[in-house]
């Protein structure tokens, strides 16, 4: 998994308007926001707790 | 060899033999003592008329008790086996529901989780924003107010259903002339012009009362009793709910600079989460102000 990007300056003002206009959900300015960072151990989590549920289910 | 048994055979046998005549004898005896065995277990009832035994048969024929016996053992391990059945049954109901309820929770938290590492990354780029703000002074005067909206709107998108709360945004800072009050410094997107105009008391108001006290004051809802706030400057009941907050490092007074205030449209607006994300963000833009303000007040006072 390669290291996520920071978000440039310009591309968070287009985003912070995007969502203020209502053109993007919260969920879509939150993913492109954090677009990885300070979210690898929860992705790592999310996955091994679908597996164990795949696993049983 | 063989041939010479079979000629000893043939000579015993020679008719009027000795061995001739005691094979004989021995052969009808034989005869006579099967036919007393079988009048005697036909007369008894031991056997049937072609000499089969009739208990051998009826042992080997289950009788109709015997197996109506092993009908209803039979019927009875059925029953066990459905009651089984069914309390696993219900066991698996169960455990798919406890799953189920387990799954929503696990999604509950890993919502608040994603929650929590996108308000890291806002700070993170809020922080870079303020610095790239007091390293570039130049660009700040300029722009100040465009910066500021951004600032807030970092602030604004953190906040959960803000399409429902619409929360405002807005600065003031210490009156240069007007020692009862405070003045607006800076707002957010979504005020009219006229937020410009307002100027809070330092008695009598939310804002004056965070200033006073350098404390948070948040009223969930304005329109209850005994709150602090100034009632006539919300004549036309835009929002229910205000949050202020010191923009201040530590507990010296003398080191506040302003008071952040955010307004939500309904009652109850802001959970503590919120006000604790609130918080932190003033925290962040304090040196930003705090530098502006005081380089303010060396201008106007020479």
């Amino acid at each position: 998994m390669g290291e996520p990007e920071r978000v440039s300056q310009k591309e968070r003002q287009h985003l912070n308007k995007l969502y203020r206009e209502g053109t993007i959900s919260r969920k879509q300015l939150m993913d492109k926001m954090k677009n990885g960072l300070f979210d690898h151990e929860r992705l790592a989590l999310k996955e091994k707790f679908d597996k164990f549920v795949s696993r049983i289910r | 060899m063989v041939e010479d048994l079979i000629k000893l055979v043939e000579k015993l046998l020679v008719d009027g033999g000795w061995f001739s005549d005691f094979f004989k004898i021995i052969f009808a005896i034989t005869l006579v003592l099967i036919a007393i065995i079988y009048l005697y277990r036909f007369s008894t009832g031991k056997s049937d008329l072609l000499g089969r035994s009739k208990e051998e048969g009826e042992q080997a024929k289950p009788s109709v008790k015997n197996l109506e016996e092993q009908i209803k053992q039979l019927q009875t391990e059925k029953l066990e086996l459905e009651k089984k059945a069914e309390s696993l049954n219900e066991e698996t109901n169960r455990l798919n529901q406890m799953l189920n309820e387990s799954t929503q929770l696990y999604e509950e938290l890993d919502e608040k989780y994603a929650d929590e590492t996108y308000f890291m990354s806002q700070i993170m780029y809020t922080k870079e924003e303020v610095n790239l703000a007091m390293a570039n002074r130049e660009n700040f005067y300029l722009n100040r107010d465009d910066i500021y909206k951004n600032l807030f709107d970092y602030l604004v998108n953190t906040i959960k259903g803000f399409r429902e709360k619409r929360p405002r945004v807005v600065i003031h800072v210490r009156h240069p002339e007007k020692p009862d009050r405070l003045i607006h410094y800076a707002h957010s997107s979504g005020h009219s012009h006229r937020v410009r105009e307002y100027e809070p008391l330092i008695d009598e108001s939310a804002a004056g009362r965070a200033w006073r006290t350098n404390q948070i004051y948040y009223i969930p809802d304005i329109e209850a009793e005994h709150c602090e706030y100034d009632r006539k400057v919300n004549n036309k009941k835009y929002y229910r709910s205000i949050l202020c907050v010191p923009l201040k490092a530590g507990d010296d007074k003398s080191l506040r600079i302003g008071v952040l205030s955010v307004t939500g449209e309904p009652a109850n607006a802001y959970e503590s989460i919120e006000i604790d994300r609130i918080v932190l963000f003033a925290s962040l833009i304090y040196p930003l102000v705090y530098l502006d303000v005081k380089q303010k007040e060396v201008s106007l006072h020479g």
